[in-house]
């Protein structure tokens, strides 16, 4: 069976941009992806879902901790998604 | 709640009654719980995407699984989402969860269990199951767990296993009980001086023990999670083969064995 390609960096950076200003009902001009993500107000629930919609947006495996405990910022997150083999 | 460095595991649930009491509420306990139950399924709601399907209290995951069904009191609809992806995927999990986040008090949260547990215990009887189930929980909520397994006893005639983690038993329960800690936890009763087994065999003919190489609250964490469902995988199935809890346990997982669990289980 043909290996999955790597998501695009790229594009999970923009999805993570626009799916955290969503969760926070805020504009993406207002969310810095390079600031850690414990800066902004996101709960367990969300930190969850999260990690949930982006391993079915883009078919690779996302532990919830990753956000969970989040002293990575968006960029970094998306750089440690691109590097896990696709599922 | 927090744990004492030196406080005895014993007492952190002092405040549980040992007695079930029966006692219904009056109405403005009846408003509040309707509201906090309100705010439950609201809550819920935002983490069905994540594979469950709501039925009535319930998130349900892996409805389907073969296993007996474990019905979970959590403390928030994080850990049964977290939980569901590393179990059995034949193992259906009935997720719910306490008032702990929705209430002020420990005191309040407490004063409501029972009620809950009978909410809980009566959407549990709405589903037919040929066999007892799993009937478990985490901490503060436990004695919920408790009083379900309890009451399940009653009305049906047939045992639960009861599995709890970082809690020592408080009503006495004539059912399967397996009970787990985290080896460091101040929940753990094995490490201070009153006889842990014995406290339990006086409430229980048939329990175990299972220690975690981990501290409290750090259960549902990645490393942590699975060896937790190996746990509850390995408990789920030989319920289901036995219809008891083995007493060739308890299991303590990598370390050394603490003091008490050397004595073979009720």
């Amino acid at each position: 069976m043909q290996t999955p390609p790597k998501p695009d960096r790229d594009e999970v950076v923009h999805w993570l941009h626009l799916h955290v200003a969503t969760a926070l009902s805020e504009s993406s001009e207002a969310v810095d992806v390079n600031v850690p993500l414990t800066k902004f107000d996101l709960d367990s629930v969300d930190s969850v879902m999260m990690a949930v919609d982006l391993e079915k947006r883009f078919s690779v495996p996302v532990h919830p901790e990753l956000f969970l405990n989040a002293d990575k910022s968006l960029v970094e997150v998306a750089d440690l998604i691109c590097k896990t083999p696709a599922a | 709640m927090q744990a004492g460095t030196d406080r005895d595991a014993f007492s952190f649930w002092e405040a549980v009654p040992e007695m079930l009491s029966r006692t219904p509420l009056c109405e403005s306990e009846q408003t509040v719980v309707a509201g906090i139950v309100s705010r439950v399924s609201v809550d819920m709601a935002r983490v069905e995407g994540a594979g469950g399907e709501r039925i009535g209290s319930f998130l349900v995951f892996n409805r389907s699984g073969s296993r007996r069904p474990i019905f979970w009191c959590f403390n928030n609809w994080v850990e049964p989402v977290l939980l569901a992806r590393v179990l059995d995927p034949e193992q259906p999990l009935y997720g719910m969860i306490s008032f702990s986040r929705f209430v002020d008090t420990w005191a309040t949260n407490i004063g409501y269990m029972e009620h809950l547990a009978e909410t809980y215990l009566k959407a549990l009887l709405q589903i037919h199951l040929p066999k007892s189930p799993i009937i478990a929980v985490n901490c503060q909520a436990a004695a919920i767990a408790e009083i379900m397994a309890i009451r399940y006893l009653e009305q049906r005639g047939m045992r639960p296993l009861l599995l709890v983690l970082e809690y020592t038993l408080r009503k006495r329960f004539d059912g399967p009980v397996f009970l787990m800690f985290g080896r460091q936890s101040n929940y753990n009763p094995f490490r201070f001086a009153r006889d842990s087994v014995a406290h339990s065999q006086t409430l229980t003919r048939n329990a175990s023990w299972g220690l975690l190489a981990a501290d409290h609250g750090g259960y549902f964490l990645q490393l942590t999670i699975a060896r937790l469902a190996t746990f509850v995988n390995d408990a789920a199935a030989y319920f289901s083969r036995t219809g008891r809890i083995s007493s060739d346990w308890p299991r303590v997982e990598a370390g050394e064995q603490s003091s008490g669990m050397t004595e073979s289980a009720a």
